[in-house]
């Protein structure tokens, strides 16, 4: 899954230390977030896109390689 | 007021502080008192030595941070974090595999070779080994996550 966590959190002029301690997790797990190596709960996914005020779709990018409907 | 993870925690270690400190006694007590038994008391005072710096260590850890009530918020968001959960969840599971895989291939080595000589020794070390290992494994894992999650 991808996400645009490093954009948003650029845009509001945050720090990674500062996002971390507004969704209560630690840096670290921001910077994975950030580098694509770890995909965030639903919750923690919700609390984030929250934080930035856009929809969790527009902040994390779900694909999947399943055939679209007919 | 202390934080009720910290306290928690404290307990813990303290619980495990108390048990090791008996098993280091066990194994003293079992060295004097009954030298002929076919036990190897270095292996239990080595095993609760182990368990006693672990807790040890952490209760300092604890202590350190009940001084400090800044990092007391650090900290518990640092327990609370979901990918430190994950994290910790993850090389549990490979853990106990690990135990597991060992224990059942030593039982089939054994009923095959079906060895009488292998002794008491041998079992003793083998214990130890099994008490030992799962936390190695744990602690391997949980570097080797760090890195990769």
């Amino acid at each position: 899954m991808k996400n645009r966590l490093e954009q948003y959190r650029l845009q509001k002029g945050w720090t990674q230390q500062e996002l971390a301690q507004k969704a209560g997790v630690t840096r670290q797990t921001i910077i994975s977030l950030e580098n694509g190596r770890y995909n965030p709960s639903i919750l923690l996914a919700f609390r984030l896109a929250r934080l930035f005020g856009v929809p969790i779709e527009e902040l994390f990018l779900y694909e999947d390689n399943l055939p679209e409907e007919p | 007021m202390m934080h009720t993870d910290l306290k928690q925690k404290t307990t813990l270690y303290w619980l495990l502080l108390i048990v090791s400190l008996n098993m280091i006694l066990a194994g003293i007590l079992i060295r004097i008192l009954a030298p002929q038994l076919h036990l190897n008391p270095y292996m239990i005072i080595s095993i609760g030595l182990i368990f006693a710096a672990i807790a040890g260590a952490n209760l300092i850890k604890l202590n350190l941070l009940r001084h400090h009530p800044a990092h007391v918020q650090e900290w518990a968001v640092y327990e609370k974090d979901e990918r430190v959960q994950m994290i910790r969840w993850r090389a549990g599971n490979t853990a106990f595999i690990a135990l597991m895989e060992v224990l059942f291939l030593s039982l089939i080595i054994l009923s095959i070779t079906s060895s009488p000589q292998a002794g008491v020794d041998a079992l003793w070390y083998f214990l130890a080994f099994l008490a030992v290992f799962p936390m190695a494994v744990y602690y391997w894992q949980v570097l080797r996550l760090q890195k990769r999650m």
